[in-house]
């Protein structure tokens, strides 16, 4: 399509990579931009610079944060000694927002998925097992999606963690629902299913 | 209770624009001459009733020429099924009730197809004979088809994870875990297929005996590398070899039936004639099976009897096949006449559809 204009052909390139937004959504997008009030796209192109600049992921727990080490981390009342495992760090939004949750978090980056090129060693394993033998962490939790992959991946965390050390490691009541993912489940229920965790 | 066909609504279905037919309890011959469409109403049949077609496994050659989409409609058994294929899906409904999963609908309605194509059971390849122990067993077992489905998934991970090893060194814990799955799932659709064969196998002799008329001796013996105890070491052992080979060699997926004909090889050694008798003798111990295990009588397709038996056969089969007692039988030939008359000096009920 032509867009008579270069930089509507950018911004409508740019915008149709969000999942699930086409060329059309896209246009409406630029054109809405461009109609609105020029601080509004300015802050918003400011937002995007800063969110790409400014943002990095926590070394110890690999969530996004601002720091090297990133608040949960860092907020001396919350449970230093329970990690929750999570696929990634949407779910730690989603477990966050139940505040029901006072331990830290660990973010996978994803799960065991050989179908899309993901193998263990692309994941933070070896960060969480380091964690776990350095850390004084005495309960490891596992919120992994319950989906096939998803509990390959536990499976595989809990041989390598009983390796590495006699730890408690729980798992969140199965039942969420049937290859459920965390960040669509509510946040009643995921609430529950943290307090109801049940040995692995 | 036999399950009963009582009509259809065919669009778009091959070179079946619009056609409705209606059918009745017992025998049901559609003929017609050749070219006019009567294997693919049998297929529009057997997809309304399986969702599976005996000829292909595309829909999209399924679909006429001219048109985006394919309709099928029927009653069975008093529920009024659609299937809709448009774009590369399809969609079920029952009573205008959408069906979720395919696996709700699978064994819902039950069917056994007899058709030229069997021989390749016998002929073909190995994978065609696992599709016919699954198809069937999922007709009778539900567990089956979970497991099935499961076994694929965990198979299909462990090959695409050993395709992705390249050099590097691999993580034997993971392929543990594969492993610990396969086992466990391939021992499960192993024993199916062992006592789907058992339960088979006394039917099948009679049938063969009263088909081809001669006492001959035949077997079906299955052979899996998952029925051995020592199955979960084998695989352990064999993992180097999967890892050079970049795939999993030793599973369910390779399992094998073989056919017998007097000792020996059916396949092999087997004339064409005998070859037809065991396919159909075969497929109607399944039927009985099926009858036995659902406690409900499928319904019998049988494609191009014509190509199937020879005249003084025929007239054997069909006595044989009333003794199916009320189940429906919906069968093809280009034999009018001959067909008709045989019906009449049975004095069987028949209904006539003329394409
Ligand atoms: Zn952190």
């Amino acid at each position: 399509m032509e867009y008579s204009s270069v930089a509507i052909g950018k911004a409508v390139e740019g915008l149709s990579k969000f999942p699930g937004i086409g060329k059309k959504t896209a246009l409406r997008m630029a054109l809405y931009l461009l109609r609105s009030e020029k601080q509004v796209t300015l802050d918003l192109a400011k937002a995007l610079v800063s969110l790409v600049e400014d943002v990095v992921f926590c070394e110890r727990c690999f969530h996004i944060s601002e720091k090297k080490i990133c608040g949960i981390c860092e907020n001396s009342a919350r449970d230093q000694k329970t990690i929750c495992v999570v696929k990634d760090f949407q779910d730690v939004f989603a477990i966050e927002s139940t505040s029901y949750y006072k331990g830290i978090y660990h973010v996978l980056n994803g799960l065991i998925s050989p179908l899309e090129g993901i193998s263990p060693e692309k994941l933070t394993v070896a960060a969480l097992l380091k964690r776990v033998e350095e850390e004084e962490i005495e309960e490891v939790i596992l919120a992994l999606p319950a989906t096939m992959d998803g509990d390959t991946t536990s499976h595989y965390l809990v041989n390598k963690l009983e390796e590495a050390r006699r730890i408690k490691i729980t798992t969140i009541s199965r039942g969420i629902s049937v290859g459920g993912e965390l960040d669509y489940v509510d946040e009643l229920t995921l609430a529950r299913s943290i307090i109801d965790r049940k040995n692995y | 209770m036999a399950l009963r066909l009582e009509n259809i609504k065919v669009q778009n279905f091959r070179n079946h624009k619009d056609i409705v037919l209606s059918f009745s309890d017992g025998f049901n011959t559609i003929v017609g001459n050749n070219g006019a469409g009567k294997t693919s109403l049998l297929e529009a049949i057997s997809y309304l009733l399986l969702t599976k077609s005996f000829l292909t496994s595309s829909e999209k050659t399924m679909l006429n020429v001219e048109a985006d989409f394919f309709l099928l409609e029927a009653g069975i058994d008093e529920k009024k099924v659609r299937i809709a294929y448009q774009e590369g899906k399809k969609q079920i409904f029952v009573n205008e009730e959408k069906i979720q999963k395919l696996s709700d609908y699978y064994g819902l309605f039950n069917a056994v197809w007899i058709c030229p194509n069997d021989i390749d059971l016998i002929q073909g390849n190995s994978e065609g004979r696992r599709k016919f122990l699954d198809r069937h067993i999922a007709q009778i077992n539900e567990q089956y088809l979970m497991d099935l489905l499961g076994y694929k998934k965990y198979l299909q991970r462990r090959n695409a994870y050993l395709k992705s090893l390249g050099n590097s060194t691999p993580d034997h814990n993971l392929l543990d875990i594969y492993d610990e799955k396969l086992i466990y799932l391939g021992s499960k659709i192993a024993k199916s297929r062992q006592v789907f064969i058992n339960d088979l196998i006394d039917s099948f002799r009679k049938n063969y005996k009263k088909i081809s008329e001669i006492d001959e001796q035949v077997n079906i013996i299955y052979e899996s590398q998952a029925l051995k105890d020592s199955f979960s070491n084998n695989l352990k052992q064999n993992r180097f070899s999967d890892i050079a080979a970049k795939r999993t060699l030793l599973g369910v997926h390779k399992d094998e039936v073989i056919f017998y004909t007097l000792g020996m090889h059916t396949k092999i050694q087997a004339s064409q004639g005998q070859i037809k008798n065991f396919v159909v003798a075969l497929k109607c111990a399944v039927f009985q099976l099926i009858m036995k295990k659902k406690k409900q009588m499928p319904i019998l397709l049988i494609d191009d009897l014509n190509d199937r038996l020879d005249l003084f056969r025929l007239k054997n089969f069909i006595a044989y096949l009333s003794n199916f007692q009320d189940a429906q039988i919906i069968i093809t030939d280009t034999r009018e006449e001959t067909l008709s008359e045989i019906f009449s000096s049975l004095k069987l009920q028949n209904k006539l559809i003329r394409l």
